[in-house]
């Protein structure tokens, strides 16, 4: 018997038992239901994480440092270590400090001089005191050095392809309002004040001493503080995948956030030293040029992250959700296999005389085992269609809902389904229904026909 | 032709041995209606099921068309079967939600006839047994009479060599029997298939060219044109 004819009688036969076929059909499509969805829910997820490191990290930029730690995304590792010049405190916000090595102003000389690099851009952590225009309230802010290759949206302004000329900044849509800008527009080209202030070192106090200051009753040393006035450039706006919880920095050219560190670290033990670099490599976009040459920059005793690192830290916690509901939706197919077998059984119980039948008109075996099997399959298929198909209308229904929910911002969806996904899936599914139907499809090429025929 | 010689068929073993047919031998022409009569345990039908291939005999030749079908491996008995057997069973057999042209395919289906004549070759075996307007219907929906109808038209759709047929009237009324009897002797005239009929049916025996009589697994007379008959 050809097998499209045998398909054709499973396919029958089921249809003779609409009920039964569609209860054991609805336990394969409950797993179905939560694969399709955890797919979708992985793949949106692993778009939203490609999109998040694409607006938050220049692919062509490395993070160079002089600790492991650097490289650990995880839990750091707080045990003591050796003491050297470059070791510097840095605090965790909440978690307290912990000691580092860090890159130094030589490093970053080093780094500047190998040819495959571009641009270093020392991460400075500007402790910056307020913001402020004239007649304006004071506003709390943070700062950055501007990064060329990776250009924040903008609300008005023209950026060039260089760095920021020296003396602008890029201000956040949010203090147009605060300083007294009618729009983005017309705060381009006005002026803006950021003062920083020097921590109060052993040297200023020695020189409070010495001028005698601190002798007259009542008096307090005065912290050194530093106006700078700064040109607005631009005025940039939120991005929809922005990692930045604290809202948007006030970008600096690198010249002027090396000043602005270099004063207000003056004196302490992280002057001039970094936790990290941004390091600039030619063509590093190509996952191969920047895995190269973070192979170099590690021989050089650096620690390095790359942009593909970080993507692939944070699709490892999704993976691991992601793998933690694909193994709950494998124990109900498991499951639904048992129902499966079980509903094989008795179609070949109640079919016995039929199977005799076929038997003694001369059908093989061979052809009796894969009528079974291919009932079998039949109700994987089913199931895999049932649950799928379950699972994309849900995306459908509640993908907007969940993009206004999770601000994903407009087009961006967190249920994405890959047909080939599902195609995939329902082809697994009708072999492990195959497979299931196995030991009854055996039991029904087993029968005796003569025995089959007396049953009455 | 058929021709058995020295059949014997034992089930179980030991202590549990019971012989169903013991040194048969029998010579069927081609062409010609046989009837095997005997009471229940006669063996009649176990001779039936090893003529037809259905059961293997712990001993002895079957030679069908020259052919020794003892000899065959399962999968060539299958397909002896397929070709060659027709088959008419007392309770009919029919899958009861399947159409009838469905039921009447299934032979042609199993011995992998051309795709495209199965249809034409359906419909018109549904003719024959004047079932041509039922092809649609589910067999479940049709009476003992057709229902023994449609089993005929799925035995002879693939043309066979031999029919047999096992108390073909055993659960049909007088009249309906009579139908069933006058289209397999009808078939056996035009199409010159061989004729098997097992019955305790005395009338329908008599109706037969030849009748096989058997007792405790032996056969004990037979009547009619046989060349072979008891040796």
């Amino acid at each position: 018997m050809r097998m499209l004819d045998i398909a054709r009688r499973a396919g029958r036969s089921l249809r003779n038992a609409k009920a039964r076929t569609l209860l054991t059909s609805l336990a394969i499509a409950v797993g179905a239901f939560t694969l399709t969805l955890t797919l979708a829910a992985g793949n949106g997820i692993n778009a939203y994480v490609d999109r998040l490191v694409a607006s938050n990290f220049d692919p062509s930029e490395l993070i160079v440092g002089r600790d492991k730690e650097v490289e650990n995304t995880g839990a750091p590792d707080s045990s003591p270590r050796e003491y050297d010049e470059s070791v510097a405190s840095v605090s965790f916000g909440g978690q307290g400090s912990m000691q580092l090595k860090q890159v130094s102003d030589s490093d970053v000389e080093k780094l500047e001089s190998l040819d495959y690099v571009e641009q270093v851009r020392p991460n400075y952590q500007i402790d910056a005191r307020y913001i402020t225009r004239e007649d304006r309230e004071r506003y709390t802010l943070s700062v950055q050095s501007y990064n060329p290759g990776q250009k924040p949206e903008l609300a008005a302004g023209r950026l060039s392809e260089k760095d920021l000329t020296a003396g602008e900044l890029i201000l956040p849509e949010s203090y147009l309002k605060l300083l007294g800008f009618k729009d983005a527009k017309s705060a381009v080209g006005k002026t803006v004040d950021i003062v920083t202030q020097q921590p109060f070192t052993e040297e200023a106090l020695r020189s409070l001493l010495t001028s005698g200051a601190l002798t007259q009753p009542g008096a307090a040393p005065e912290p050194r503080r530093q106006t700078t006035t700064y040109k607005v450039a631009a005025v940039s706006k939120p991005s929809v995948t922005s990692l930045a919880t604290t809202g948007l920095p006030v970008m600096l050219s690198s010249k002027d956030a090396k000043q602005l560190y270099d004063f207000t670290t003056q004196g302490t033990q992280q002057y001039g030293k970094y936790l990290y670099a941004y390091v600039r490599v030619d063509g590093a976009e190509d996952p191969k040029v920047a895995l190269d040459a973070k192979k170099k920059l590690k021989a050089m005793g650096f620690s390095v992250v790359t942009s593909q690192d970080l993507q692939a830290s944070l699709q490892t916690i999704v993976n691991v959700l992601q793998s933690l509901v694909v193994v709950f939706a494998i124990i109900t197919i498991i499951a639904s296999v048992f129902g499966i077998v079980n509903t094989m059984y008795i179609s070949v119980l109640e079919r016995t005389r039929e199977i005799g039948l076929m038997k003694a008109l001369g059908m093989r075996s061979g052809s009796v085992a894969w009528l079974f099997r291919l009932e079998a399959a039949w109700i994987g298929f089913l199931g895999g269609a049932i649950g799928a198909l379950g699972a994309v209308l849900l995306a459908v229904l509640i993908n907007p809902l969940l993009t206004k929910q999770l601000n994903l911002g407009e087009g961006n969806v967190i249920l994405i389904n890959d047909p080939v996904q599902i195609a995939g899936l329902i082809v697994v599914l009708i072999i492990v229904a195959i497979v299931a139907g196995w030991l009854p499809a055996r039991k029904a090429a087993k029968l005796d026909p003569i025995e089959a025929l007396r049953t009455e | 032709m058929i021709e058995l010689a020295h059949v014997s068929k034992i089930y179980g073993k030991k202590q549990n041995k019971f012989t169903a047919l013991e040194g048969v031998n029998l010579v069927i022409d081609s062409g010609r209606s046989v009837a095997i009569v005997g009471k229940s345990g006669s063996g009649k039908s176990t001779l039936m099921h090893i003529m037809s291939g259905l059961d293997r005999a712990s001993a002895g030749t079957i030679t069908i068309d020259g052919q020794d079908i003892s000899l065959l491996k399962k999968k060539a008995l299958d397909r002896f079967r397929a070709e060659k057997i027709g088959f008419i069973f007392q309770s009919f057999f029919v899958q009861a939600n399947e159409t009838c042209l469905q039921n009447v395919l299934l032979p042609l289906e199993i011995d992998r006839s051309a795709r495209g004549e199965r249809r034409a070759l359906a419909l018109d075996a549904l003719e024959q047994v004047e079932l041509g307007d039922k092809k649609s219907a589910k067999a479940k929906n049709l009476s003992g009479g057709q229902k023994q109808r449609l089993a005929i038209a799925r035995a002879i759709v693939s043309k066979p060599d031999i029919i047999f047929a096992d108390e073909p009237t055993g659960n049909l009324d007088s009249a309906t029997g009579d139908k069933v009897e006058q289209l397999l002797f009808d078939f056996n005239r035009r199409l010159g298939s061989t004729l098997v009929i097992v019955t305790h049916d005395q009338d329908l025996a008599k109706k037969c060219e030849m009748q096989v009589h058997m007792k405790d697994g032996k056969i004990i007379k037979v009547v009619g044109p046989s060349k072979g008959g008891r040796k």
